[in-house]
């Protein structure tokens, strides 16, 4: 066909980056192959190599038996957002797609998957309800009111309006869950907001905390959820997670 | 699928290549069909030759993100 492809990527990818001596002939064979649905063209292999990277990584293939189709991009959008997270002028044009297509809720199902709340949500999911549909409903759901439901916490943020606005959500909203995210100083603030919530509050709230390097992840269930909550809390030795025990 | 990458195909190549495929493309750098703007049907936005992505199924044009990509490999399968 009149292309020399880099046999080492052609034969991992399948894709042909470089090395083609182009003339006229051989896009005119290239054209051939591309009406018989064997070949694309693209500006370059960064896009497709993520996205192919980011749909066969174990975290994706475990994310979407449960993902419902109407978030499936958003989700794979949150995980190539963490990988390319060094890198970003990328970032930002990825964010700006993101943002264009599916709005700002669309962009915060993609966020927070790429903090990794989806897939600890999915956890925690996966223990409370028995049945996958029940599962699939209960992530659909949380994707649909992802802003009400999960709270970046800023380290300009005061504590007592965050957990007003806690109160108010947790006990409205189906979910009877609330998840607050903090990175760098924040993480302050949301030691501060569960520290309240934990010794103020009169209902009884169940408190999950992850940390991982330099954030934070909460998660405030309802008391109505403790009874669930707490046989696996029990099981993984995390009983001191929960809240006025 | 084979995917080949255009980054590096002359211009006057790339303009050979619209031709072939029943394209085109206006003063603005934007391909078009028809004499019109050709559409990224997933984001809704005209295609630069210079970002173009074009793949096989009555010669999908797109452009070349990580959103246009996985929702084409949604719809189409994987490449």
């Amino acid at each position: 066909m009149g292309v020399s492809p880099d046999p080492i990527k052609s034969a991992a990818q399948g894709i042909t980056a470089a090395s083609i001596e182009w003339s006229e002939q051989k896009v005119r064979d290239l054209v051939k192959q591309f009406r018989n649905r064997k070949l694309a063209f693209i500006k370059n292999a960064d896009n497709i190599d993520l996205v192919k990277e980011e749909r066969k990584s174990s975290e994706y293939v475990i994310l979407k038996q449960f993902v419902p189709k109407a978030y499936s991009i958003q989700v794979q959008m949150g995980l190539a957002l963490r990988q390319i997270a060094s890198d970003q002028p990328r970032v930002i044009q990825l964010v700006d797609k993101i943002r264009r297509k599916y709005g700002r809720s669309g962009l915060h199902v993609g966020e927070i998957t790429q903090v990794g709340i989806t897939s600890q949500l999915l956890t925690h999911l996966t223990e409370l309800y028995r049945g996958p549909d029940e599962v699939i409903k209960k992530l659909t759901y949380f994707f649909d009111h992802a802003e009400d439901l999960v709270i970046f916490v800023r380290s300009s943020d005061k504590p007592n309006v965050i957990i007003i606005m806690i109160v108010n959500r947790i006990e409205v909203l189906d979910a009877h869950m609330m998840i607050l995210f903090g990175s760098g100083h924040a993480q302050n603030v949301v030691d501060k907001i569960l520290k309240q919530v934990e010794d103020e509050m009169e209902r009884e709230y169940v408190i999950e905390r992850r940390r991982e390097g330099v954030q934070i992840t909460a998660f405030i269930f309802t008391p109505e959820l403790r009874a669930n909550i707490s046989h696996w809390l029990d099981s993984l030795g995390m009983s001191d997670c929960v809240a006025k025990t | 699928m084979q995917i080949v990458s255009v980054k590096d195909m002359p211009r006057d190549l790339k303009l050979l290549l619209l031709k072939e495929l029943g394209l085109g493309l206006d003063g603005d750098g934007y391909i078009t069909k028809g004499g019109r703007q050709v559409l990224d049907r997933y984001i809704d936005q005209p295609v630069q030759i210079e970002n173009m992505a074009i793949f096989p199924g009555s010669t999908i044009v797109l452009d070349d993100n990580p959103v246009s990509i996985a929702s084409y490999i949604e719809e189409y399968g994987e490449v």
